[in-house]
């Protein structure tokens, strides 16, 4: 009798002295990304925030003045930085971005917080491995308290870690890390105003004189400049062309195409040299997207995204491979 | 046993008889004497040697010809098929392009890991600057890895 009131009470003591970290198994979105998935279709703010990009040894930085109302934004930079004059505008359906030396407005699709559908995805198990999600108490950031939510992937490294603020939802810091462990990536407020004063003509983007160029303007300039097939999904397809730009890859011309969707990302490069697809699977092997490739008329077309196989076939039969 | 019968001659009606009164004529024992005196001469050995080299030449020269045909025609055939081949082996029609096929498996790697930090980056900015439109403003120290950017581009 004894033995069984100890045990009761040693129960109840540790639950109350308990970790504070608390692991989700994946497959399961915990409540605070929820929040944070919702939120970021409702917020209501403006604020301050300094971007990192890790390029090979370069750490390339750039500071962002925003404005957010629900779905629109407006996104400026400070007159001292290499982006000054730049405006960016963004509502449910599409993305204007001005560059004031080319006194240009190009029309994009809207990139939205793409990332949280791409991981509700993860999370409600459409990936083989889903993370694991840890929760702990997180630091002041821009003045607000936040919980730390990390994201671990399947071989038991963090590759993503997320300040939100419990109270609005906000994501007020992430960092993306690589396979190493360090950090590639970053982006962090250093002062949010949930209160903002603002007007309707803050998120129009109308310039006098500039000229627009749509996704599929750049496309038909980049296949003409670098003598590519013309190789493209209809405008009507669901997957709509975000970006397009000419890269060297290991010192081989690629065409890289960038489509979106409510699915997420599809890269489709289009490379003058053969492509290997069992070396392609295999570098793609323990990463969150399928890989597809085929040749045509003297060049390789590479399909990369978060989608299967078989869907990623059905795009590439789309685009004639 | 045999009955005279009359011979026709230039139009003439002559008998059997007729005809051997005329034949042994003088005339004619002349010219048979004639015929006679002529001397037999037997035919050049060194002629008929010529004679016989050239047929012999002409016989070799033909069976050598048949047996060029013999030999050639298949071989050109063979030829003619083999050329064929490798005209369609190195036909540039689309979707069978043999192209140069990478060493390594470097370029894979990087169309991975280019999509990934596409993926990456994009989930880092949210709706602020386009990933590409970072690396375009890069510094030139970094531009020994992503220099290929063509910034005309972006």
């Amino acid at each position: 009798m004894m033995r069984n009131f100890i045990l009761v009470i040693g129960l109840l003591a540790s639950s109350f002295v308990g970790p504070s970290v608390r692991a989700q198994e994946g497959g399961n979105i915990p409540p605070l990304l929820e929040q944070a998935m919702k939120a970021s279709k409702k917020l209501k703010y403006s604020g301050v925030r300094r971007v990192q990009m890790r390029f090979g040894p370069d750490l390339v930085q750039h500071t962002e003045y925003i404005l957010k109302d629900g779905m629109r934004t407006r996104i400026w930079f400070p007159d001292e930085g290499s982006y000054r004059g730049q405006i960016i505008v963004e509502d449910e359906s599409e993305r204007r971005h001005y560059f004031p030396d080319r006194n240009q407005i190009d029309i994009l699709p809207p990139r939205r917080e793409e990332h949280f559908g791409r991981m509700g995805k993860m999370g409600r198990g459409g990936q083989k491995a889903p993370p694991i999600f840890r929760i702990e108490n997180g630091n002041e950031i821009a003045g607000v308290d936040t919980k730390k939510l990390e994201m671990v992937g399947p071989n038991g490294t963090v590759f993503m870690r997320m300040w939100i603020d419990p109270k609005s939802g906000l994501v007020l810091k992430r960092v993306f890390y690589n396979k190493a462990g360090e950090q590639q990536a970053s982006s962090e407020f250093t002062r949010v105003d949930f209160s903002p004063q603002l007007k309707r003509s803050d998120f129009q983007l109308n310039i006098r004189g500039a000229k627009t160029i749509s996704p599929r303007d750049r496309l038909a300039e980049m296949v003409q400049r670098g003598a590519f097939q013309n190789v493209s999904l209809s405008p009507k397809d669901p997957f709509k062309l975000e970006s397009t730009r000419i890269q060297r890859i290991e010192n081989v011309p690629a065409l890289v195409q960038v489509y979106v969707n409510k699915d997420g990302r599809v890269s489709f490069f289009q490379v003058k040299a053969a492509i290997d697809p069992n070396r392609l699977k295999m570098s793609g092997r323990g990463e969150r997207f399928s890989t597809y490739s085929w040749q045509k008329g003297g060049a390789s077309f590479v399909l990369l995204g978060e989608l299967p196989e078989a869907k990623l076939r059905e795009l590439a039969q789309r685009l004639g491979g | 046993m045999f009955e005279k019968k009359e011979v026709e001659m230039d139009g003439l009606d002559m008998t059997e008889k007729e005809l051997d009164l005329q034949l042994g004529s003088d005339a004619q024992q002349l010219i048979r004497q004639a015929v006679r005196g002529v001397s037999d001469e037997p035919v050049s050995m060194t002629w008929r040697s010529e004679l016989n080299q050239r047929v012999l030449a002409s016989i070799q020269t033909k069976q050598r010809k048949r047996r060029f045909a013999w030999i050639a025609s298949p071989t050109l055939g063979l030829g003619l098929a083999g050329a064929l081949a490798v005209l369609m082996m190195t036909n540039t029609s689309p979707g069978s392009d043999p192209i140069k096929l990478a060493s390594s498996s470097a370029l894979e790697e990087s169309l991975v890991a280019t999509h990934k930090d596409s993926v990456s980056y994009g989930d880092i900015t949210g709706v602020g600057l386009n990933p590409d439109e970072v690396v375009s403003k890069r510094s030139a120290a970094a531009s020994y890895e992503f220099g290929e950017v063509d910034f005309g581009s972006l």
